[in-house]
């Protein structure tokens, strides 16, 4: 890989860690505001972890936004770090709230 | 003692009449034989003798066991005497001999009849009765989603029958692609069956966005065979075409998009994995389409190059949509659709 590739791809993949997280807080916060979860008294067991299927969706989304991150990285690696920083805050603030609203 | 000894079965006779005569006089035992007696009338569809039997064993113990079945039948009989019981006696009949849902003249002869019942609850459910044969037996939907409608329009009906004609008639509409019938009919009463008008409402609203996403899709297809035609004619060679439209990373980003989708549903273990294969291939046309155009016709512009990004956009939403709702429409309940 050339310094410039490698240089892009860890953006892509940094911008895709960030989407994953901007991804799992809004897949949580949907899952709250929209869908009636069963009562937990009443749960008898589950053969899979909600926090688990949550994680690899966000992890899916996550996946895609690295080819996004990646592209624009090639074509402008300011503009990619300019963004990676908003996503970063982005993230930050949107994991911040889902977990203090809709935990 | 010889005397006590002759006079013990004269005794025991009188105590054994004296029982029995105590038995029949008791009001349970007689508000018994009168239940009997109603459903033997009802039985023979003599239901005036049955509505009379069974209030009179109400009137005679209140508390006797089959009293509260009496009072539920006396009730339902009474709410369905128009015509004194004469239109309750085809019904049943009708009811009673399966053959005649299957038979196209029965049916027929109950719509014509039922036509001149007076109104009131045995119109409403013979006609349910017809429609339901239309429906099921006989292969009729026109006719059958006529009945339904008429039954649900009926102001004489019970809110059961209207009810369970609007389930039908949903559930008729549904089988045929062709919501409008129920559209309709839940449009003039949304509060009849509250959650057929949700089933509805949804359905509505997912035949409006295949509408869309078929437009915008077919659009963009347009838009993108033109380009794609102009670019061939304007090449040099053809060969080299593919090369400028589809890049690596638009592939790879499809292929992840549709395998990694699949790969998510399957360790899930019940989902199906059809709509995120066919929406890389979507994604993947679209990439083309995308960039067909810009090399067809260069624009400098700005505002028209978001424009093309945005409908591309528009473009890929429409494809996830129809991509899942050919597949599988199930995944759209819960988000409205």
């Amino acid at each position: 890989l050339t310094s410039k590739r490698g240089d892009a791809l860890l953006l892509g993949a940094a911008t895709g860690a960030a989407a994953a997280v901007v991804a799992y807080a809004a897949v949580r916060g949907a899952e709250r505001a929209l869908f009636l979860e069963p009562n937990p008294a009443m749960l008898i067991g589950s053969d899979r972890s909600p926090f688990a299927w949550r994680s690899a969706i966000a992890l899916y989304l996550g996946g895609a936004a690295v080819f996004g991150g990646y592209a624009l990285a090639v074509r402008s690696p300011p503009a990619a770090a300019r963004a990676m920083l908003a996503l970063v805050a982005a993230a930050v603030a949107a994991i911040l709230v889902q977990g203090a609203l809709l935990p | 003692l010889k005397g006590l000894g002759a006079g013990a079965p004269l005794l025991f006779i009188a105590l054994i009449a004296g029982t029995a005569r105590a038995e029949e006089a008791t009001p349970r035992a007689r508000a018994e034989a009168s239940c009997a007696r109603a459903e033997a009338a009802a039985r023979k569809m003599g239901f005036d003798e049955a509505l009379e039997a069974y209030r009179a064993a109400i009137e005679i113990d209140p508390s006797a066991p089959c009293a509260r079945t009496a009072r539920a039948r006396a009730d339902d009989l009474a709410a369905h005497a128009e015509g004194g019981f004469a239109p309750l006696r085809e019904l049943t009949a009708f009811r009673r001999d399966p053959q005649k849902a299957a038979d196209r003249a029965a049916v027929e002869a109950l719509e014509r009849d039922l036509s001149a019942f007076p109104p009131g609850r045995v119109r409403a459910e013979a006609r349910l009765l017809a429609a339901e044969a239309w429906a099921r037996r006989l292969g009729d939907p026109g006719r059958a989603i006529a009945a339904f409608e008429a039954t649900i329009a009926d102001p004489e009906a019970d809110g059961m029958t209207r009810e369970t004609a609007m389930s039908e008639l949903w559930a008729l509409c549904r089988e045929r692609g062709e919501i409008r019938p129920a559209l309709a009919a839940v449009e003039r009463d949304p509060k009849l069956s509250p959650k057929v008008t949700a089933a509805v409402h949804r359905a509505a609203r997912r035949e409006r966005a295949r509408l869309a996403s078929t437009v915008a899709l077919g659009a963009l297809a347009a838009i993108g065979a033109a380009s794609i035609a102009r670019l061939a004619l304007a090449a040099r060679d053809v060969r080299a075409l593919p090369s400028r439209l589809l890049r690596p990373l638009g592939v790879a980003f499809a292929l992840y998009l549709g395998a990694a989708g699949a790969v998510l549903v399957r360790i899930h273990g019940d989902g199906d994995a059809r709509p995120f294969l066919w929406m890389g291939l979507g994604v993947l046309a679209l990439t083309a389409v995308a960039r067909a155009l810009p090399r067809a016709i260069p624009v400098r512009s700005a505002a028209a190059r978001g424009a093309w990004a945005a409908a591309c956009v528009v473009g890929v939403v429409a494809a996830g949509f129809l991509a899942v709702e050919r597949t599988d429409p199930s995944y759209l309940e819960g988000i409205g659709f």
